[in-house]
């Protein structure tokens, strides 16, 4: 089904909404917790969730990507169910590695003042992937949004893995040079 | 800044970039589907000689 019909019977109250999300993007959404909370049973929860949290967000948002509305909204679902899970000292999927690869970006103090800054900074990361090439862009985004490991990006993009530890750590030293040059503090 | 801020901004990068990366997702099904119907197809010719192998020594 198109996405513009799945959005309009959620705006039309309509719940065959979330069997139609579901038939569409079910295996996308489960891939996405996958990858951040690994496989165990929360994985079936936080998909729920997602339609949950479609079904209550649609009106009044009206999103023009569905999919990554829906990314996103699993992403943190997913996130904040990781977090939870690793105070009780549970394992995630691909998630542990991705963060601890943006470490060397940030120094690891927890300040008030990046609160301030975070949609600044969400427009200058923006701006530094699209002076990206689209597979570079496409590599940073599938391994620090999708949380896919190493190999899966590889496959998806025809390089071997060392290749793709390369490009991501080149990007990684890039990024950081490009918001420390426009006053971020890290 | 912690490194679960720094991916919860990335979190919120422009759609249409996750958009993007999907796509290049996709290609992963296709990549293993081709390789799946190269196994598929040379299934049959290696019953086949496996058959004649044996035909031939035993």
């Amino acid at each position: 089904m198109d996405d513009t019909k799945i959005v309009q019977l959620y705006w039309d109250r309509n719940e065959q909404a979330i069997p139609a999300t579901a038939d569409k993007y079910g295996n996308y959404c489960t891939s996405i917790t996958k990858n951040i909370l690994g496989n165990h049973e929360d994985v079936e929860e936080c998909v729920n969730d997602t339609y949950m949290n479609a079904w209550n967000s649609m009106p009044p948002h009206r999103p023009s990507i569905l999919s990554a509305f829906l990314g996103k909204i699993i992403c943190n679902l997913s996130f904040n169910r990781y977090k939870h899970d690793t105070a009780d000292k549970r394992g995630g999927g691909e998630l542990p590695v991705v963060l601890d690869e943006l470490s060397e970006l940030v120094s690891g103090k927890d300040d008030v003042e990046e609160e301030i800054c975070h949609n600044e900074l969400v427009r200058s990361i923006d701006t530094f992937l699209d002076n990206l090439s689209p597979k570079q862009r496409s590599i940073f985004v599938s391994r620090y949004w999708y949380a896919d490991s190493i190999s899966e990006i590889a496959i998806c993009h025809g390089m071997n893995d060392s290749a793709v530890s390369m490009t991501l750590s080149r990007l990684r030293l890039k990024l950081h040079n490009y918001l420390l040059e426009r006053g971020f503090e890290l | 800044m912690t490194n679960e801020k720094l991916y919860e901004v990335l979190g919120d990068i422009n759609e249409k970039y996750v958009k993007e990366a999907k796509e290049y997702r996709k290609a992963k099904k296709l990549v293993w589907f081709k390789w799946g119907a190269i196994a598929a197809c040379l299934c049959p010719f290696y019953i086949w000689t496996d058959r004649l192998y044996h035909r031939q020594f035993y």
